[in-house]
């Protein structure tokens, strides 16, 4: 039995789009990602999961039960770090964390401290004196406080500085391996790829698919930029792997998959002045994707 | 229970301010008594009162008081307890429910193992208890007045009434509240429709002790449903009228929850 199962969930907002038909199924122990660009329905989905909204049409079940009927029951194992935090301005952190665990019975005070180190955070201090990275601090913690059997993470890493990006992967990688399920929103490719055995992609409120992140790893492309002063620096340029190659002045762009190696030995060939490699934006590869599919 | 004490121990200073200063006010109101009964200065304030027109006093509920008589003069200072008792209650309802989206805290809330039944009830529960504390104060804080500026002149049954005539009051303004919490998304919104509804109750409460024979208007205004003086001289709260507020109670909560039951949470 899944552990998320939605069935042609909807939920629309009068005029407004959210989510049409939203079919997923999410098994245990698996890390789920969930991409798609900034409103394309991830958040919307999350909080009709969590109860936040009610459906429209369709259903969605947690744990077998469904969502609507059986909120706190579902609640009782689950964690979740919303992707906007918002706490008590007058509460200090501690008397959130301990307000938090008391939802889930006798709070364990251990546990509070080991994972406030983990993350390096000041319980003394006010919520309304954090940052919006030491708010995200706080969320985490708080969702893995009650050892939940399922986490719902929308957007974890924004605002996070790298090495707590890392420390949060760690933590998820250890919680992956005692057994829990894992459903990870994201619009950053890369990190849903560094975490997650399948991702469902949203865009415009629909799965446009669901797909094994090996597949999606095989077609990774990277976007490449380069500027040569030169003239005719980039004349006949060719390269296997790469494609939609543009010159424009002194300037070559291009999409390129396949090894990395083979890329820095073409590009060595020519007289480079500036060089930029990097993952495209989700957009970038829906729109890639579609005009080679086209 | 969680949420209970984290509500009244969010709510413990505003409720120390309005309790402090609407008890504080008929305490030092008191003070003043002896100079109001002649006691101190030989002056007549009856026969004063009668040379000001009759819609006047009628507006102000003084019509038919002796200030001679510590009691009478209660009921003067009693309207204006029952009318800040009227805007807290109203505050307080909408806000205890409102606040969670206006601030965005209720997706914390909401992520918790617990059910709407569970927020509202506990939600309703930090309201009627901080009623329950206000009446305390209020009817310790007259009684001290008494004692301390009317030689101890005073009748603790009707003094116990008028006091539950107040919070009886407040809890139908608190109800009234409640209903605007869980209609109302912007909190931005919260303080003005509050306070209009509120004041606007209390304009119809002066209209109608002028207009004393549109005798339905009493009944559009919680203000008018226990005149002090009337309290006093027939020494029960009028049962029209309490079955009346408890019936308003009644029909906001069971329609504040049916719309909060259902509510999507909009953050």
């Amino acid at each position: 039995m899944p552990v998320i199962q939605t069935n042609a969930l909807t939920k629309s907002y009068g005029k407004a789009r959210g989510i049409v038909d939203v079919t997923l199924a999410v098994e245990a122990g698996e890390v789920y990602g969930f991409i798609g660009p900034n409103g394309a329905g991830k958040s919307t989905t999350i909080r009709t999961l969590l109860g936040f909204l009610r459906p429209s049409d369709g259903n969605a079940s947690i744990f077998g039960m469904d969502v609507t009927a059986c909120g706190a029951k579902i609640k009782k194992r689950v964690g979740y770090v919303p992707a906007e935090v918002n706490y008590y301005d007058d509460m200090k952190v501690e008397n959130l964390l301990t307000y938090s665990q008391r939802f889930y019975g006798k709070p364990d005070r251990g546990r509070l401290d080991t994972l406030c180190e983990l993350f390096d955070l000041d319980v003394t201090r006010r919520i309304d004196d954090l940052s919006t990275g030491n708010k995200k601090k706080v969320a985490i913690v708080q969702a893995f406080l009650h050892r939940p059997e399922l986490l719902i993470l929308d957007e974890p890493t924004s605002g996070l500085d790298p090495l707590i990006q890392n420390q949060l992967f760690e933590l998820l990688s250890a919680e992956k391996k005692r057994g829990i399920t894992i459903f990870f929103s994201s619009h950053i490719l890369s990190e849903v790829q560094r975490m997650c055995d399948r991702v469902a992609i949203i865009k415009e409120g629909r799965i446009l698919r669901v797909e094994e992140i090996a597949d999606i790893r095989g077609r990774t492309h990277k976007h490449v930029r380069a500027v040569s002063n030169t003239p005719d620096a980039w004349k006949g340029f060719t390269l296997p792997g790469a494609s939609e190659i543009e010159v424009k002045g002194a300037e070559i762009a291009f999409w390129y998959s396949g090894a990395m190696g083979a890329l820095m030995e073409a590009l060595s060939e020519r007289p480079i002045d500036n060089i930029w490699i990097e993952d495209p934006s989700l957009e970038e590869i829906f729109m890639h994707d579609y005009r080679k599919e086209g | 229970m969680n949420l209970y004490l984290r509500e009244l121990n969010a709510g413990k200073k505003s409720m120390l301010i309005w309790t402090a200063c609407i008890a504080g006010m008929l305490f030092l109101s008191m003070a003043m008594f002896p100079s109001f009964s002649g006691g101190q200065t030989g002056l007549d304030v009856n026969a004063l009162m009668q040379q000001f027109p009759e819609d006047m006093l009628k507006a102000f509920n003084i019509q038919a008081l002796n200030f001679a008589d510590p009691m009478d003069y209660y009921t003067y200072v009693y309207q204006y307890a029952v009318l800040a008792a009227g805007i807290w209650g109203m505050l307080l309802g909408a806000s205890i429910l409102a606040k969670e989206e206006g601030e965005k805290t209720i997706e914390f809330l909401y992520a918790k193992p617990v059910t709407r039944g569970y927020i509202f009830g506990w939600k309703l529960g930090a309201v009627l208890t901080q009623v329950l504390v206000f009446y305390g104060v209020l009817l310790g804080g007259s009684m001290l007045g008494f004692a301390a500026f009317a030689e101890g002149r005073y009748d603790t049954g009707a003094l116990a009434l008028l006091c539950l005539a107040v919070v009886l009051v407040q809890t139908v303004f608190a109800s009234l509240g409640f209903l605007l919490g869980s209609l109302v998304v912007k909190t931005r919104k919260i303080l003005p429709l509050s306070l209009g509804v509120s004041l606007g109750l209390y304009m119809v409460s002066v209209i109608s002790s002028i207009k004393d024979d549109i005798e339905a208007l009493r009944y559009l205004t919680p203000f008018q449903y226990f005149p002090g003086i009337r309290v006093i001289r027939e020494g029960q709260l009028e049962w029209r009228y309490v079955i009346l507020s408890l019936g308003i109670i009644l029909v906001s909560l069971t329609a504040a929850w049916l719309v909060y039951r259902r509510k999507n949470i909009l953050t």
